[in-house]
C-alpha cells in the first residue's frame, strides 16, 4: 500500500487557462480518497494524471516514494476502474480478469488462482466463461472491478464506477466496495459528482470546483464546516440554502424571512455576508409571536417522503428548501410560519466567501457520545 | 387486396431473379453440352456429361493456373490485410500533425482509377525484374485506400478507455494492437479479406500485363486463351472453365457471407 502525493499539479489544454491549479493534497496508505465535483471540474482530469494517461503541466506527483509524474502509466504500478468498464469485449471473463496478469508475466498457475480467488470475491464464479456482452450491468461493474483487484497493485484509481448502475444497485456496489476496499487495506482515489457516494465511501473528501481545490477532509468535516458557499450547497441533499444577508443592529437580516437575532457577545465584523442554512435547520414555530427570528413562507412544492417532508419556498429569491422528519399535512400555497436558530446559521464573508461562523452539526445537541453508542 | 399485392409482388421477384440467375444457369447447362447442341441453340443438356470438363483440364494446365490464382489472391488478401489495419492503427490511435490531412490525401487516391497508374506500376515492376513472378501480380495491390477506410471507420468505434485500460495494464503500442484492436475488429477485417481475396482472384488485366508466359499465370487469363485457342471457339469447353473458376469464390462467399453482411453495413447503422 502507498501513500499518493499531489504537488502544485498544474493542467492546461490550450496553454492558458488553467483546467486545474494548485492541486495540493496527501493520499494516505489505505485510504479510501474521494474526489467529487461538478461536471467538468477537472476531477477525472486530475485521476487521469494520477494515472498517466494525461500529461501534468506543473507540479508533481508522488507515489509511494517515486516521483511519478514522467513514468509511463503501466510503470506507476496501480490499477484502473474505468466509468464504461472498458472490458475487452472479445475475451471472456475470466481472460478479462486475468488480462493485466498474462501481461506482467504472471506464472500460469498463479494467474489461474488469483483469478479464481477474485471471481469468488465478487461473486462472479458462474459467469467465468461468458462474454461481457452477455453480462448485466452489473455484472460488468465487478468483472472491472475484479480485474483492478486482481493486479494487488497498492494504488486503485476508480473514474465514476457507480455511475451506469440504476439507483439500487449503485447503494448496493457502494457498500461492496468500501469492504473490498477495508478487507484487502487498497489506497483508492475515487472520482464522483455524486456527493452521496463521496459522503459515505470516502475518508477523506477533495471538492473541486473550476480546478480549483474548495476543501479536502472527512465526510463530517466537510458537512459540518463547509470551507465557503460552494461546498455548502454541493454537499447535503437537499443543498444548504444559501442567501445574502446583511448584519445590523445585532441581527441577521435575510430578505423573506424575519430577523435572526445574534447572542450575546456573538458580533460579528463584517456586514455584508451569505448565510447558509442546512434544510433541517428551518424549523416549524408553534407560537410566532413569542419567537424570536420567526417569519412566515409561502410553500411552493412539498415532496412526501414517507419519513420525512421537503418544502420548498422562496427567500431572498432562491429556492430554499426545508426538511422536517415525518409527514406533514402541508400543501403548495400554505403559509407557515418558520424560525431559524442564530447557531444553525453558517456564514460567509460576501466579498472572499470565506467561512466566519459554521452552524451547529445536526446532532450536537443530542450530544450522544460514541461510548454511549456503544453501551 | 393483400393477397393480390403479394401476389404480384412475388411474380416480379421470380422474373427479375430468373433474368439475373440465367447467365449463369445457363453457362452451366452449356457447360455440359456437346458443340452441336450449343449451336442449335438447346437450353437444357441431352446428358450430363463431364466430357467439358475432361477437354477443359486437358488443353490447358487449368489445374496450374488453380494453384497461380489461389497464391497470388491469398497473398494480396495477407498483404491487404497487413498493411490497411497497420496504417488504419495509425490513422486512429498514433496522435500526430497533419494525420486528418494525410488521410484525406491517402483516401484521395480511391478517385484515381487503377488503370491510369497502370503504365508507371508497369514501368516499376519492369525495372524491378518482377515480370512473370508473384512479386509483380501481388505487391502493387497491397496498399489499399478502401480497406485502410473500412478499418479506420470500425477501429474508431473502440473506446478510447480500452486502449488506456491496456496502457495501465502496460501493453506496449503493437500489442495493443495484436491483442485488442485485431480481434475486436474481427468482423471487418473478415470483410476485407474477402473482398481483396475476390477483387484479385477476377483480375484480369493486370496479371496480362505482367506475365508472358505460363509460370505465373491466372484462371481469368486461361478462360480468355480457350476462347481464341482454336478458331472456332468450343463454348462447352469454355463454360466447362467459367464453372471450375467460379467454384472456388462461391465457396468463399458462402461462407464468408454472414461475416460480410455484418461488415458492410456496419457504421451504417448506428
Amino acid at each position: 500500500m502507498k501513500q499518493v502525493k499531489l504537488d502544485g499539479l498544474y493542467k492546461t489544454y490550450d496553454g492558458t487557462t488553467p483546467v486545474l491549479s494548485n492541486v495540493n493534497a496527501t493520499i494516505e496508505a489505505g485510504e479510501f480518497f474521494v474526489l467529487v465535483g461538478p461536471s467538468g471540474c477537472g476531477k477525472s482530469t486530475l485521476l487521469r494524471m494520477i494515472a498517466g494517461l494525461e500529461e501534468t503541466n506543473g507540479g508533481a506527483i508522488t507515489i509511494g516514494n517515486k516521483r511519478a509524474d514522467q513514468l509511463m502509466p503501466s510503470e506507476r504500478d496501480l490499477s484502473m476502474v474505468f466509468q464504461n468498464y472498458a472490458l475487452y469485449p472479445h475475451l471472456t471473463v475470466f481472460d478479462n480478469i486475468v488480462f493485466g496478469l498474462h501481461v506482467k508475466k504472471v506464472p500460469k498457475e498463479e494467474r489461474k488462482r488469483r483469478g479464481r480467488e477474485t471471481a469468488e470475491m465478487l461473486g462472479l464464479t458462474d459467469y467465468l466463461k461468458r462474454k461481457p456482452r452477455q453480462l448485466s450491468g452489473g455484472q460488468r461493474q465487478r468483472v472491472a472491478l475484479a480485474r483492478a483487484i486482481v493486479d494487488e497493485s497498492p494504488v486503485c484509481l476508480m473514474d465514476e464506477p457507480l455511475s451506469n448502475l440504476d439507483a439500487k444497485l449503485r447503494a448496493h456496489m457502494r457498500a461492496e466496495i468500501k469492504q473490498i476496499q477495508r478487507r484487502l487495506g487498497l489506497t483508492i482515489i475515487y472520482v464522483t459528482h455524486d456527493q452521496v457516494e463521496a459522503m459515505t465511501m470516502g475518508d477523506r473528501i477533495m471538492v473541486l470546483n473550476k480546478g480549483v481545490t474548495q476543501q479536502i477532509g472527512t465526510p463530517l468535516e466537510i458537512y459540518n464546516q463547509p470551507a465557503n458557499p460552494f461546498v455548502a450547497t454541493f454537499i447535503g441533499s437537499p443543498p444548504m440554502n444559501i442567501a445574502e444577508g446583511e448584519i445590523k443592529d445585532h441581527k441577521l437580516f435575510i430578505e423573506g424571512l424575519g430577523p435572526i437575532p445574534l447572542p450575546n457577545g456573538g458580533a460579528i465584523d463584517q456586514t455584508h455576508v451569505y448565510a447558509g442554512i442546512r434544510p433541517e435547520a428551518v424549523r416549524f414555530v408553534h407560537d410566532p409571536v413569542r419567537e424570536k427570528g420567526s417569519g412566515l413562507i409561502e410553500v411552493k412544492n412539498v415532496e412526501v417522503l414517507g419519513n420525512e417532508t421537503v418544502l420548498m419556498f422562496t427567500a431572498a429569491g432562491r429556492d430554499w428548501y426545508a426538511r422536517w422528519s415525518g409527514q406533514w399535512p402541508v400543501k403548495p400555497g400554505d403559509r407557515i410560519p418558520v424560525m431559524i436558530d442564530y447557531a444553525d446559521v453558517a456564514l460567509f464573508d460576501k466579498a472572499s466567501e470565506k467561512s466566519i461562523k459554521h452552524g451547529q452539526s445536526p446532532d450536537v445537541a443530542a450530544e450522544i457520545s460514541r461510548e454511549e453508542v456503544l453501551l | 387486396m393483400r393477397m393480390r399485392k403479394r401476389i404480384t409482388l412475388y411474380i416480379l421477384l421470380i422474373l427479375s431473379s430468373i433474368i439475373l440467375f440465367f447467365p449463369t444457369v445457363y453457362a452451366l447447362m452449356v457447360s455440359f453440352m456437346n458443340g452441336r447442341e450449343v449451336l442449335s441453340g438447346a437450353v437444357l443438356p441431352s446428358s450430363f456429361s463431364l466430357d467439358n470438363y475432361k477437354k477443359a483440364f486437358e488443353s490447358l494446365p487449368l489445374l496450374s493456373y488453380l494453384w497461380n490464382s489461389l497464391v497470388i489472391s491469398a497473398a494480396v488478401m495477407a498483404g491487404q490485410l497487413i498493411v490497411s489495419s497497420l496504417a488504419a492503427f495509425a490513422f486512429v490511435f498514433i496522435k500526430f500533425k497533419g494525420r486528418n490531412a494525410l488521410f484525406f490525401l491517402f483516401i484521395s487516391t480511391m478517385m484515381v482509377p487503377w488503370e491510369a497508374t497502370m503504365i508507371p506500376n508497369f514501368v516499376t515492376i519492369q525495372e524491378l525484374g518482377w515480370i512473370n513472378s508473384y512479386f509483380g501480380l501481388t505487391v502493387p495491390f497491397f496498399a489499399l485506400a478502401f480497406g485502410t477506410f473500412l478499418l479506420r471507420q470500425h477501429f474508431k468505434t473502440i473506446p478510447k478507455e480500452l486502449e488506456e485500460a491496456s496502457q495501465v495494464a502496460g501493453l506496449s503500442r503493437f500489442q495493443f494492437f495484436y491483442k485488442v484492436v485485431l480481434p475486436v475488429s474481427k468482423t471487418s477485417l473478415v470483410t476485407l479479406g474477402i473482398y481483396g481475396f475476390l477483387t484479385t482472384w477476377n483480375m484480369y488485366l493486370w496479371p496480362l500485363l505482367v506475365t508472358n508466359d505460363e509460370t505465373v499465370r491466372t484462371v481469368q487469363i486461361a478462360l480468355k486463351q480457350m476462347q481464341t485457342k482454336e478458331v472456332s471457339t468450343d463454348w462447352g469447353v469454355v463454360m466447362a472453365g467459367v464453372i471450375i473458376v467460379v467454384i472456388p469464390t462461391l465457396l468463399l462467399l458462402f461462407g464468408g457471407q454472414k461475416q460480410l453482411q455484418k461488415g458492410l453495413t456496419q457504421g451504417a447503422l448506428k
